[in-house]
């Protein structure tokens, strides 16, 4: 009889060739069931070839939790045992529950029978609950006892939700029954708002819901389970129905240690709501803010992680209106290393301002000397309009330190020399004002504020020199100016702005003033010489402080300080001195010689010479260059 | 110094000053000047860290956390009104949390969790 006519050979090779379709198709169900129509001998070699894509399958299913698809895997498992060579363990319990749940007990034994061993030996108690299961009998208390602590709870539960405590010593048993017998949803939205928690049972439920939802996360974290940040955001909302802050300070210190250094470093970081529910607890409570505020410093310090930054001092300000945290979102944003992309600041950011100008926080808080006052009062001028810039030195400037009073100064001169248009914004525009009255307001503010100013910043004197045409005014105005005191540096810019505002005959005065002044101080006088000639001054205004300067050095004495030496050298070359004769010989008597005739007269040195007119220097002031362009100004008055 | 200055100290951490100063002139008894130059300099420069409020903060934070004993110290208040409370459901529910507990449980987390039990 040949092979077509043998009926067993037929079959085993249909068997064969369903194998092999079902394989190629992926569907590894069918391929099973393939596999298990062929004698037990024929099976060894594809069972093993098949059993690590068909382990594959079961593990993908039981993450999905997708019980009936392990039950049908189970039972192609029963039906071929020898698709379970890979991992058995991992396989044979993932089987064992899909086939128990959905009530298929008897494949489940079996899929057990192949753990039974190895579970009694490490995990003996488990052993016995889940034989108590698949008999049929009751669940020993102990096999819950050992579960994760909530980690693991069911996505649904049929058991109702406890009845809320009534009384402060109910609180402890029914969170932990509520705990007990539901899903991890149902007790954050039990705890977390259907619960009273106020008064003095509240407490006592806060209180103990906070206890769990702590050692939840903290499950997860030692078990290293999944979402083990998830119930933060639970124990931060009980942290914050605290009755006081004094009271919620131990638990938000907890919650702060747990979540900032994790938000700071490079491992599993917290998400975002839970991290700012925990930053925005921190900052209502003025104990904890600086550490707030210094650790949310570590956690996005690069400017490009502005926007982060911006969000968590934006966290913090909100629950605390803490200056430093808007200072810090308003430094981010300036700073930020993408400033040709035109933006304005967010919303908050400009409200904040205005409140913080309003309420004096700002002005308080710019009067302390910071490393970053500068850099925010420079963000400030050019996010404010003009008025409200002006509004602020006049809160600032009683109270003031010098550097600041120069800040102010520098930023007023450049507000009011400002293109009218750029300086006071659409604002005014938009009302209707045209170029005239602007200037007449740009005008104004230098009057209000030149008094205070001109001693503080060379720009008001140039300003002031500039728009007065009387001799006294300019007068005035230089003496209010080097009266500020300071060094023989404000002289000579007084005087370099007298010369370019055309008043020679002052700045010669003023000239004869300072080096009457400074005579015999070598050192001021090189400061000069050394100033005037890297403005690019002629070399007779160099000149004429040389001879002083050489005066005060002594004649032929070496300047031990290096900038007197230096000074001395350009003196030498500007204004070299004249070559000293040597002494005549002594004529004899009896021989008498022909007169030479005259050496040719030596060149005046060029002290001396004075080509007027000529400027001190021609530089621009530094705080006169315009600054990058500014956003639209125009915010609230 | 940005971290370990509580334990210079040897002071558990904290943000209480009145308990720095205390462990600071305790461990100065141990590290004077005069006989230990070295551990004096490491002592103040931790005590002087933590004196400040920003580097007590940021010591404060960078301070290593015990989580095993933070877990143990939330567990002892909540085992046994936890035990309690699964003692006391029904037969249906608990083998309903049972089953809900454990089958989500890969096979390696079960013999984990089950072998080491809490």
């Amino acid at each position: 009889m040949g092979r077509r006519d043998d009926p067993r050979a037929r079959k085993v090779q249909r068997a064969l060739d369903d194998l092999e379709r079902w394989v190629r198709r992926g569907d590894i169900e069918r391929a099973a069931a393939a596999l298990g129509d062929l004698p037990a001998e024929l099976r060894g070699a594809p069972a093993l070839a098949m059993a690590v894509r068909f382990g594959a399958e079961v593990t993908d299913a039981h993450r999905r939790q997708d019980w009936a698809r392990l039950a049908a895997l189970g039972r192609s498992a029963v039906d071929a045992p020898e698709l379970l060579t890979d991992d058995v363990g991992a396989v044979a319990w993932a089987l064992m529950w899909g086939c128990g749940r959905v009530g298929d007990l008897p494949r489940a034994r079996r899929m057990f029978a192949r753990i039974e061993a190895e579970t009694a030996a490490r995990a003996p108690a488990l052993a016995r609950a889940l034989a108590a299961w698949l008999g049929g009998g009751e669940v020993p208390a102990e096999a819950l006892g050992v579960l994760p602590a909530l980690a693991t709870t069911p996505t649904r539960s049929t058991a109702p939700v406890p009845p809320p405590p009534t009384a402060p010593a109910e609180a402890l048993p029914a969170v932990c029954a509520l705990a007990a017998t539901q899903p991890w949803a149902v007790v954050e939205s039990t705890l977390g708002g259907r619960w009273a928690l106020d008064g003095e049972v509240g407490a006592a439920t806060r209180a103990a819901g906070f206890a769990l939802a702590m050692r939840e996360h903290l499950g997860r974290v030692v078990l290293g389970f999944g979402e083990a940040w998830a119930p933060l955001s639970l124990a931060a909302r009980l942290a914050e129905a605290a009755p006081s802050l004094e009271a919620a300070r131990p638990e938000v210190l907890e919650l702060l240690r747990l979540t900032l250094p994790a938000a700071a470093g490079a491992g599993d970081r917290p998400p975002r709501e839970v991290l700012h529910a925990v930053i925005r607890l921190g900052a209502r409570d003025v104990v904890l803010r600086p550490m707030v505020l210094s650790a949310v410093a570590t956690m996005a310090p690069t400017p490009a992680e502005w926007r982060a930054r911006v969000a968590l001092l934006r966290t913090v300000y909100e629950s605390s209106r803490e200056v430093e945290a808007w200072s810090g979102a308003l430094m981010a944003y300036f700073l930020r290393p993408d400033t040709d992309d035109e933006m304005d600041p967010e919303s908050w950011i400009t409200s904040g301002l205005s409140a913080l100008l309003a309420s004096g926080g700002l002005a308080a808080w710019l009067q302390r000397r910071s490393p970053e006052r500068d850099v925010v009062l420079e963000a400030v001028f050019d996010l404010v309009a003009a008025e409200d810039f002006e509004r602020l030195c006049d809160q600032l400037w009683e109270r003031a330190d010098e550097p600041l009073r120069m800040m102010l100064s520098k930023w007023m001169a450049e507000l009011i020399e400002e293109d009218p248009l750029a300086a006071f914004g659409g604002r005014l525009m938009e009302a209707g004002m045209l170029l005239g009255p602007i200037k007449a307001a740009q005008r104004a503010m230098f009057l209000r504020q030149q008094g205070r100013m001109l001693a503080y910043s060379e720009n008001f004197l140039r300003l002031a020199l500039g728009r007065t045409a009387s001799e006294a005014s300019a007068r005035d105005a230089v003496e209010r100016f080097v009266g500020g005191g300071g060094t023989i540096h404000r002289w000579l810019v007084a005087l370099r702005f007298l010369q370019e505002s055309g008043r020679m005959l002052q700045g010669d005065q003023l000239m004869e003033g300072i080096i009457a002044r400074y005579a015999g101080d070598a050192s001021s006088l090189a400061e000069a010489v050394l100033w005037i000639a890297s403005q690019g001054a002629p070399t007779w205004v160099v000149a004429v402080f040389a001879t002083p300067l050489r005066a005060a050095v002594g004649d032929g004495v070496m300047p031990m300080d290096s900038k007197v030496g230096r000074a001395m050298m350009i003196a030498d070359e500007v204004a070299p001195l004249p070559k000293k004769r040597p002494p005549p010989k002594k004529k004899p008597v009896a021989v008498e010689k022909k007169k030479k005739p005259a050496a040719v007269e030596k060149k005046k040195p060029a002290a001396v010479e004075k080509k007027k007119p000529a400027a001190v220097g021609k530089k621009k002031p530094a705080a006169v260059e315009k600054k990058k362009k500014k956003p639209a100004k125009g915010g609230e008055a | 110094m940005t971290s370990g200055a509580f334990e210079v100290l040897r002071c558990a951490p904290t943000l209480d000053e009145g308990a720095i100063r205390r462990a600071y002139y305790a461990e100065l008894r141990l590290h004077p000047p005069h006989q230990d130059p070295d551990g004096f300099k490491r002592l103040r420069e931790a005590y002087e860290a933590l004196l400040d409020p920003k580097g007590r903060s940021a010591n404060f934070l960078a301070a290593p956390l015990d989580v095993q004993a933070l877990l143990a110290r939330y567990d002892a208040q909540l085992a046994e009104p936890l035990a309690a409370a699964k003692a006391a459901m029904s037969a249906s529910a608990r083998v309903q949390r049972f089953v809900e507990g454990w089958s989500t449980l890969s096979w390696a987390e079960a013999m984990t969790r089950a072998s080491g039990q809490r």
